[in-house]
């Protein structure tokens, strides 16, 4: 293993060292305690370099190398509405982050919800009433099992927190919204979302990151999701940060019996994208859906680093990712499964396939099966690959120009697994994101369909 | 001067010759029927009017409406009226049905400088032409040819065909996967297609398409040669004695 940096020392210098003694929460010593904790993993390991596994084919280096303070310090920007290209979805409950602070302004009113439904800032909860996440926070987003969560977890302030009743169904969609505007001074966030659902509770969650053009941040988000048994929750995970900016995001789910996650994630945009899910299936005939789609371009890199544990019996999960490649762009896929002695009867199925616009981009992928039961399905398969002369000929023989038949097929082939996202705003806020991509790296132009 | 003039056509795949020297006129208004074993070059033919890579001409011409086909790119032949009904049509996931249908038919609509189609008069359009060959509407919301059966393929050529009035359609066994009452509703809607002003080229390997389809000109191709032509008793002949007597010849 090599230490990079000792991120406390080196990254964030003495202003994060300084501010983290009043971290809401820092009174209480079971919060303080797991902070503690954090920090000290990222101040022993430093930031892992290549020789750590998980880290192989994503290097850190650029992170290390940025002075980053804590972004809640930065003072020379303003954002004082939601910017206009804000992906924003149809009818949901917007809780806003700038920077990762809440901005009440921005958001939407989110007390006096419906009966046995929790919305609200993290910090807030934290500081008024920490015991109700006393047996949920830090138990499934485990700091010793991720750099990203480590760090996460070591400096988290703010975020949200939905917390749903037995059987409460909360029709509203909620969107999870955090905006990155660094000023002259490269800022750092850190925001933490706890969704915790008991029995038979449903929701939408949307969580979208996106950033200000200009300079660099770091955007380190951790989801940390409990679904209580037959609890159903469907969540999408927008990632579209500012071109200089890095993302380092991870999402850990414990799925209850016969409850299910359903998941998608959409990347499409900063420097440096990282998203790591960790889903348990924990109890009998839970299920996951944990998809995704990435676009990359120029020199950015992306990498989808996914573990799900089959821990029962009669567990499910599906994965299909794809990604289209443009440019000199790297894109890294991780996908382990994990099926446990005693998870018999369990389904998994893992798809990843990659797009090559030309011959720039490069593409790592590692599949992993570990399976110690015996009476089990599972299937995993990669391609990486070039347009199909075929598929443009068919469209060419019907009158449609070569540029924008590569569009369409470009375009439809990140649409065959988004099709799939079950709810159909968010869905549709994926189909556009994914248009205005394309339109963007002209391989559309706007209109053009 | 014919709508389609193909002139002495050599073609090579990897150095192979596969049509060694095709001529074939073909009128406005006319259906033309090509029939022959296995292997012998018709998709190799249909592929080559169509302008797929990957085929080497190495003699011959081919005019369309006095124009030589063989240096148009492929998008600008179907914009100029060439159709090709696919043998086996691609399979195309993420792209809806019925994105595809307005983007082609659109492409046509501007060679022709005519705005795009309005949103209202494309559905109406495509109900109607749905309905004529009794697909599902719901089908041209389904991706491109995804999971379609095998008939549903067919169908879903001819709708495009309908849907672009092409001047010169090849249609490579389209008949084929099509059950029998599929096959009369298929046929109909090529029926309904045939103009003065349209030209057909009809690949397939049964006479039951040619009783309702029913060609002006039939042309039997044997190892890459048109070694006998006629008219519909043709095809009779050839469903009832088969192809023995004219490999025969060719192997002479
Ligand atoms: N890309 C290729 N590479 C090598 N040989 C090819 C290629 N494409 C076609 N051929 C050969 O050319 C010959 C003619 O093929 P073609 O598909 O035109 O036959 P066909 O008459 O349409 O047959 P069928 O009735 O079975 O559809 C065959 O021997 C085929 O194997
Ligand atoms: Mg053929």
């Amino acid at each position: 293993m090599t230490a990079v940096k000792s991120i406390t020392s080196s990254t964030f210098g003495d202003t994060y060292a300084n501010a983290v003694g009043a971290l809401p929460g820092a009174n209480e010593p079971w919060v303080d305690g797991l902070r503690q904790m954090s920090r000290a993993i990222l101040g022993g390991q430093g930031m892992p370099g290549p020789k750590v596994e998980a880290w192989k084919y994503t290097s850190l280096n650029a992170i290390a190398k940025t002075p980053f303070i804590p972004a809640s310090t930065v003072d020379d920007v303003d954002v004082m509405s939601l910017p206009v290209n804000v992906p924003l979805l149809e009818g949901a409950l917007k809780v806003v982050f700038v920077n990762g602070v809440y901005r009440h302004d921005l958001s939407d009113q989110i007390e006096g919800l419906q009966a046995g439904t929790v919305l609200s800032p993290f910090a807030d909860v934290l500081k008024s009433r920490p015991d109700s996440l006393k047996d949920v926070l830090g138990t499934v987003m485990e700091p010793g099992q991720s750099f990203t969560a480590a760090m996460n977890t070591g400096f988290m302030e703010q975020g949200a927190v939905v917390h749903l009743s037995k059987e409460v169904n909360l029709k509203q969609p909620v969107q999870l919204l955090s905006i990155g505007a660094s000023g002259l001074r490269p800022g750092a966030f850190h925001p933490r979302f706890e969704i915790n659902l008991e029995e038979g509770a449903q929701a939408t969650v949307v969580e979208c990151h996106v950033g200000l053009p200009g300079q660099a941040y770091l955007s380190n988000s951790a989801s940390e999701i409990i679904l209580g048994g037959r609890a159903a929750l469907n969540h999408y995970t927008i990632v579209s940060e500012d071109s200089e900016a890095f993302h380092l995001g991870r999402t850990a789910v414990a799925v209850d019996h016969n409850a299910t996650y359903d998941s998608f994630v959409l990347s499409l945009g900063g420097k440096l994208v990282r998203r790591e899910v960790h889903v348990r299936l924990e109890g009998e005939g839970a299920a996951a859906t944990v998809d995704g789609a990435y676009g990359l371009s120029g020199k950015q890199h992306s990498d989808i680093s996914s573990e799900i544990l089959h821990l029962a019996p009669e567990t499910k999960s599906n994965q299909i990712i794809k990604g289209v490649l443009g440019g000199e762009s790297r894109g890294v896929f991780q996908g382990r499964i994990h099926v446990a002695r005693a998870a018999q009867g369990t389904d998994g199925r893992q798809l990843h396939k990659a797009l090559l616009l030309n011959r720039g981009p490069e593409v790592d992928c590692k599949p992993e099966l570990e399976i110690y039961a015996d009476d089990v399905q599972c299937a995993h398969g990669a391609t990486t690959g070039e347009m199909d002369q075929e598929h443009i000929f068919y469209l060419l023989s019907r009158g449609i120009d070569e540029k924008t038949a590569r569009a369409l097929l470009v375009e439809g082939f990140l649409n065959d697994v988004i099709f799939s996202v079950s709810d159909e705003s968010a869905r549709n806020l994926i189909l556009d994101m994914v248009k205005a991509w394309l339109a963007r790296q002209r391989i559309l132009a706007v209109g053009e369909l | 001067m014919s709508l389609i003039e193909i002139k002495d056509l050599h073609v090579s795949v990897d150095g192979k010759e596969i049509l060694k020297g095709i001529d074939l006129n073909m009128d406005g208004g006319e259906v033309h029927a090509i029939m022959g074993p296995n292997g012998t070059g018709k998709s190799t033919l249909s592929y080559v009017l169509a302008g797929r890579d990957g085929y080497e001409i190495t003699q011959g011409s081919v005019l369309f409406n006095g124009k030589n086909l063989l240096e148009m790119e492929a998008d600008e032949r179907a914009r100029a009226g060439v159709f090709l009904a696919f043998q086996y049509p691609m399979e195309i996931p993420g792209v809806a049905t019925s994105t595809f249908l307005k983007t082609a038919l659109n492409a046509k609509r501007r060679e022709q400088g005519l705005e795009e189609i309005d949103a209202m008069e494309f559905l109406n359009l495509i109900k109607s032409k749905t309905k004529e060959l009794e697909i599902p509407y719901e089908m041209i919301k389904r991706p491109l040819n995804v999971g379609f059966s095998g008939g549903e393929k067919k169908r879903a050529e001819v709708l495009q065909m309908s849907l672009l009035e092409p001047r010169f359609a090849v249609l490579d066994e389209t008949d084929s996967g099509l059950d029998i009452d599929a096959l009369k509703v298929v046929s109909d809607g090529v029926n309904n297609l045939r103009s003065p002003d349209r030209t057909f080229l009809v690949i397939t390997h049964y006479q039951r398409l040619l009783s309702y389809i029913v060609p002006d000109h039939v042309h039997v191709l044997v190892g890459g040669r048109i070694v006998k032509s006629g008219d519909k008793t043709l095809a009779e002949l050839l469903e009832a004695e088969g192809y023995a007597r004219f490999e025969e010849s060719e192997a002479a």
